[in-house]
């Protein structure tokens, strides 16, 4: 996490506090990602959005689909059943923050 | 329980990629999230109370049928009743929400749950799905049916159940064709439901009928018959009952398969010398070659999206499997290892083609369409003519390794192999319906 503090610069703790934040967004989102599937290639669903200090999530979008609906499916699922996102810590100050995630289920 | 449960608890594992842009609020942040292997959905059954019907307790067949239909998925994790907090067929309509917090506290996601009544002559299933951990209702419809029909209306909740938590279609309401026969006497196409239930003839000539495959809709069943004499190609349309003759040249007309648009069939003919690949109107019309020469060229499986055909073929000296471009341009060999490679099918995802090689025994055998990743999926006695599941999941084959053919089926990845057919007869040639 120390690329956050050096290259946010100026914003003090408001750095380590992104870190911890993310930290929970990742965990709260990882615990709803249920993927399935059979063998075959690795697959990647990328989904961006925006979340609000109060952590509600707007302008959800997938970037990249997996080709596979069941993938794509449990990759959607898995944020929106994450709404709401923990709140902002007061330390981070943004007004909002834009996420991508990368969902990548590796095969065989 | 965590070692019942352990790949909901910390299943994923976590792996930031913080990368940030120099200005403002226009960067993004990437975040990347990692799973290795397959993770399971967790559902627990409710209901199916005791209901007579016929001399069936259709409370106890439905809560079986849904089980082994929600198990085959590869998908779901059924849990046993036994570790529930409470008597699952003591859960009645409209009071179900009682018994989610209890399930969540399980990590159980999933509650379904059947009530079963009946109306006339008719069974019905009423059926609802629960989200455990919000407490909300998912779905819940009203399955209605002649009480024969039981079983289909339970596949149906099954794929509704299926499609709404994945997304997926699912399969259970799928059927499989296949011939058979015993000994000497005729062999006959039958037709039974994906679970080996319900097989019922759609042949009755006492002749020899072989090689059934059901158009990408679902509406008609070619196959090559003896009835007349000769190897014919016919199509059977469930709709009309029509059986039409579509090729009978003298010799070969065997074989079939369709074009994933449904609208042309290609099949091996011996009538010009060798045997050789034509393809045809479903309506019929002029066959027009896809292969020639004096080699035997058969068992043409498409690519789903209509643009490639693997076949079999001996033009090299020893059977192997070939692939070329739908007009016949293009040809390549794609099987170099083993003596003999046969049966070729290619998954409804394109990603991989299931067949027949020879590996001491005859095997099932996965490769990939540009050759590469040969995988053998079988082991045990003589295995051959795979058929795909619509999913991609699932493989049926042929196997004598209990000393007859029977059908057998598995995971695509070899996995989880069992026996569906057992009744007397031999059971082989199999074609998993769309």
């Amino acid at each position: 996490m120390e690329l956050a503090g050096g290259q946010r610069g100026g914003e003090g703790a408001g750095g380590s506090a992104l870190g911890y934040y993310l930290g929970l967004v990742d965990y709260k989102i990882s615990t709803n990602w249920v993927p399935v599937g059979t063998g075959g290639r690795d697959t990647v669903v990328v989904i961006r959005f925006r979340v609000l200090r109060s952590g509600q999530v707007r302008d959800m979008e997938m970037e990249t689909s997996s080709g596979d609906a069941g993938l794509d499916t449990a990759a959607m699922r898995a944020v929106r059943q994450s709404i709401p996102l923990p709140p902002f810590p007061n330390l981070l100050t943004d007004p909002f923050l834009d996420l991508r995630y990368r969902f990548v289920m590796e095969r065989g | 329980m965590m070692r019942r449960f352990p790949w909901i608890v910390f299943g994923a594992t976590l792996c930031a990629l913080v990368t940030f842009a120099s200005d403002g609020h226009t960067q993004v942040i990437d975040r990347e999230l990692r799973e290795r292997g397959f993770q399971k959905f967790t559902i627990a059954l409710g209901g199916f109370a005791s209901f007579a019907m016929n001399g069936e307790d259709l409370g106890k067949t439905g809560a079986s049928v849904l089980s082994n239909d929600l198990k085959f998925t590869t998908v779901f994790d059924v849990m046993d009743g036994a570790i529930l907090p409470f008597n699952p067929t003591t859960i009645q309509p409209d009071q179900e929400r009682v018994a989610l917090p209890g399930l969540a506290a399980l990590k159980v996601q999933h509650l379904a749950v059947g009530y079963v009544s009946s109306r006339g002559r008719e069974a019905v299933l009423e059926g609802r799905l629960f989200d455990a951990a919000t407490g909300n209702m998912i779905f819940g419809k009203r399955y209605v049916g002649d009480a024969k029909f039981y079983r289909l209306i339970v596949h149906r909740f099954a794929d509704d159940i299926m499609f709404n938590v994945t997304g997926e279609k699912g399969v259970a309401q799928t059927r499989i064709a296949f011939v058979s026969g015993a000994g000497q006497a005729a062999k006959e196409i039958f037709v039974m439901d994906y679970d080996g239930a319900n097989p019922s003839p759609l042949t009755g000539n006492q002749s020899i009928n072989l090689s059934p495959r059901w158009s990408p809709d679902g509406r008609q069943i070619a196959y090559t018959s003896y009835r007349n004499g000769n190897p014919d190609l016919f199509v059977l349309n469930f709709e009309s009952g029509r059986r039409d003759v579509l090729s009978a040249q003298r010799g070969l007309n065997a074989t079939p398969g369709w074009s994933p648009d449904g609208q042309a069939l290609v099949f091996a003919m011996s009538a010009t010398g060798g045997t050789n690949l034509f393809i045809m109107p479903k309506n019929g019309g002029t066959p027009k070659p896809l292969t020639t020469g004096t080699a035997i060229s058969v068992s043409p499986s498409f690519s789903p999206n209509g643009r490639q055909i693997v076949f079999n073929s001996d033009r090299g000296g020893t059977p192997q499997i070939y692939i070329m471009d739908g007009d016949g341009s293009d040809l390549r060999r794609l099987t170099f290892q083993g003596s003999y490679n046969a049966s070729p099918r290619w998954s409804p995802r394109g990603e991989k083609i299931a067949f027949m090689c020879r590996f001491g025994g005859n095997q099932i055998c996965l490769i990939n369409p540009d050759g590469s990743g040969l995988q053998q999926l079988t082991s045990v006695g003589n295995n051959e003519e795979p058929t795909w599941s619509p999913d991609g999941r699932h493989i049926v084959f042929t196997s004598t390794r209990n000393g007859g053919r029977e059908l057998y089926v598995m995971h695509a990845d070899g996995s989880e192999q069992r026996r569906l057919t057992n009744n007397g007869r031999e059971n082989y040639l199999a074609d998993w319906s769309p």
